[in-house]
């Protein structure tokens, strides 16, 4: 628990790329709704995030996740998770998220999707 | 058949996580009660927790605060307002301190609130909940819808009002914890401060001497608060004037008196008896500071004065350092206590001198000098030290007190005094020793030394001259030295010699000085 939450990004033509490190239980994980929000100002609306290095994700990291997916959803736009692991992917499931984003198991899949 | 059951089974399954997942949300809670960080962080920590269980984009919490009756908005996520403010009536609060009322209410049921509710009403808000433990009331949770605008189910209301009434503990918690926190830091601050004053007033406290005491009391506020500058000053009421007692930091501006009319600040202070700032140019009084008081007292300083059962003794004055940024409340609290403390050593002190000191020439009484006397000759045996006694006795006062009258025979014992007193070092003892006798007890002095004193003295008077009423008087007198341990080895016998040295003087023609023989030079005579 004592790791602290970091992340980062890049574009890749015109997806985003998000990768967590650490728990998403913390508030340092509105880092990740303030990137997605300067890249939808900027029209990139694409969004992939890559949750491998996140094995844990409780309300606090589902929360921040909703409010991603309502500002993609308001700009229609498209959001996918990765590498989610199997009791993420369940509770992920269960609060909805994944009526709104597809899950992959790789990066590059969803990468590869969203350009295609 | 197996189909619906595997169904069925598979809701069930749903509903065990579901549960599981509001479970985890709830220890989450417990857990962040025992995180250190800042309060609003915990807040935040709180509605993400509560949001992300329900899943719920939007929400925010008020707080309610008891004192004031005002509610407001202490933490967010995504709503319009970030700020809220609105106040509760006597009878809502009651309404909703009520045990029976119930928790959790959907937005458009609440009848409390409207108009701040309205003033949400693009938020387009699903649930409110209102915060309480134990019938007094915490604040307000507010929520917005889920995605897509989905309303919140019944049994997501429950969760709701489960969780609700866990942060409402947690907060509670929280308030608690943080005024714990505030009364602990206060209690320290207490704490320290009355160290600091218990040492200050320690050291005075057992100060009979004056001048040490006040140069004590200097370095001891130097020690309570940052100052750059400051003096102490002694009222002297029969001059009214003040004495330069102590100071610190640059004196050359400072005079060793003072007079009282000749200052607005001295003036202030010895009519008001109370503690003043002055800051140029904010302090109303006085308008302008003169050019004497700006010398003496700087631009801006602090102005305490030293009293003892109302009675004005003199007064502290203290300018803050440079980037100190002023004196704070609790520093002028601390030297105004402290001021108390002096008053009262200073009044002992004043007391301690007045009771062993002659009130005509300012000279130590022979009561005083008996017991001083003895403690100078232990010390000078212990370390093997040499100590003089001078004895002195004005030449023919008695005729001139014949002839003159008693005023002037005063008038000249004062001026005899004032030589003596001005020619003596620190640890040196100027004693009236009774009628027109005096006494000079010089620690750590043979008998050259002593002679040398003596003769020096001697001059003095001789070359000086006292008029009174008109006329002019020449003054002499004669000499006495004795040194322990060479011409005696105890206190009655040192005594003696310095007498019997004396009178030799007055027998061999006045004005002059005598050494006592040693006591292996009279062997030799016998």
């Amino acid at each position: 628990m004592s790791e602290e939450f970091s992340l980062t990004h890049q574009v890749d033509d015109t997806v985003l790329i998000i990768r967590t490190n650490g728990y998403l239980n913390d508030l340092g994980a509105e880092q990740v709704d303030e990137i997605c929000s300067e890249h939808l100002e900027k029209s990139i609306n694409k969004i992939v995030i890559n949750l491998e290095q996140s094995p844990l994700i409780n309300s606090i990291g589902i929360s921040i996740l909703i409010g991603v997916i309502e500002a993609i959803e308001e700009s229609e736009g498209a959001l996918a998770f990765t590498n989610l692991t199997p009791t993420n992917r369940k509770t992920f499931e269960m609060m909805g998220l994944l009526q709104f984003a597809q899950p992959f198991d790789k990066e590059e899949e969803a990468v590869a999707k969203f350009k295609g | 058949m197996s189909e619906q059951m595997s169904d069925l089974e598979q809701k069930m399954q749903q509903q065990v996580l579901r549960y599981e997942y509001v479970l985890e949300a709830l220890s989450d809670i417990g857990d962040e009660l025992c995180r250190v960080s800042s309060f609003d962080a915990q807040l935040k920590s709180l509605l993400h927790l509560l949001l992300g269980t329900l899943g719920v984009r939007k929400g925010g919490i008020f707080l309610f605060e008891n004192y004031s009756k005002r509610v407001s908005l202490r933490c967010s996520w995504k709503l319009v307002h970030k700020t809220y403010d609105f106040e509760l009536n006597q009878e809502e609060v009651k309404t909703l301190e009520d045990e029976s009322a119930e928790i959790t209410y959907r937005v458009k049921d609440f009848t409390f609130l409207k108009s701040c509710l309205h003033d949400f009403v693009e938020d387009n808000l699903d649930c409110i909940s209102v915060l309480k433990v134990r019938e007094k009331l915490i604040g307000f949770l507010v929520v917005g819808h889920k995605l897509k605008e989905v309303p919140l189910t019944d049994k997501e209301m429950s969760f709701l009002k489960t969780l609700s009434r866990n942060i409402s503990v947690a907060i509670n918690n929280f308030l608690l914890l943080s005024e714990l926190r505030e009364a602990n830091v206060r209690l320290d601050e207490k704490i320290q401060e009355v160290s600091i004053l218990y040492q200050a007033s320690q050291m005075i406290s057992s100060e009979l001497q004056l001048q040490a005491l006040l140069d004590m009391a200097m370095s001891a506020i130097a020690e309570i608060t940052e100052i750059e500058r400051g003096s102490t000053w002694l009222y002297d009421e029969e001059h009214r004037s003040f004495n330069l007692m102590s100071h610190l930091g640059d004196a050359s501006e400072l005079p060793d008196t003072l007079a009282l009319e000749d200052s607005d600040i001295l003036q202030m202070s010895h009519d008001r008896k109370e503690s003043f700032e002055y800051e140029q140019g904010k302090s109303e009084q006085p308008a302008t500071l003169k050019r004497l008081d700006g010398k003496v007292f700087g631009a801006s300083f602090v102005v305490v004065p030293i009293l003892n059962q109302g009675e004005f003794l003199g007064l502290v004055h203290l300018c803050a350092a440079e980037g100190a940024n002023g004196f704070t409340n609790r520093d002028i609290r601390l030297i105004k206590v402290f001021a108390v403390q002096l008053g009262a050593a200073v009044k002992n002190a004043q007391l301690y001198e007045q009771a062993i000191t002659d009130g005509m020439t300012k000279l130590y009484l022979h009561r005083y000098f008996k017991q001083r006397l003895l403690d100078e000759i232990k010390r000078a045996a212990r370390f093997k030290r040499s100590l003089a006694l001078i004895m002195v006795d004005i030449d023919h006062f008695k005729s001139l007190n014949d002839n003159y009258g008693h005023q002037t025979g005063d008038d000249v014992l004062r001026h005899v005094a004032a030589i003596l007193r001005r020619a003596v070092r620190t640890h040196d003892l100027p004693v009236r020793y009774g009628g027109e006798e005096f006494a000079l007890v010089l620690p750590e002095t043979d008998m050259t030394g002593a002679v040398a004193v003596a003769e020096r003295v001697r001059r003095s008077i001789e070359n000086d001259y006292l008029e009174v009423t008109g006329v002019v008087h020449k003054i002499s007198a004669s000499f006495g030295v004795s040194v322990f341990p060479d011409c005696a080895d105890d206190m009655d016998s040192l005594i003696k010699a310095a007498d019997v040295a004396m009178y030799w003087s007055k027998e061999h023609g006045r004005n002059q000085v005598t050494a006592a023989p040693s006591r292996v030079s009279r062997e030799i005579d016998i």
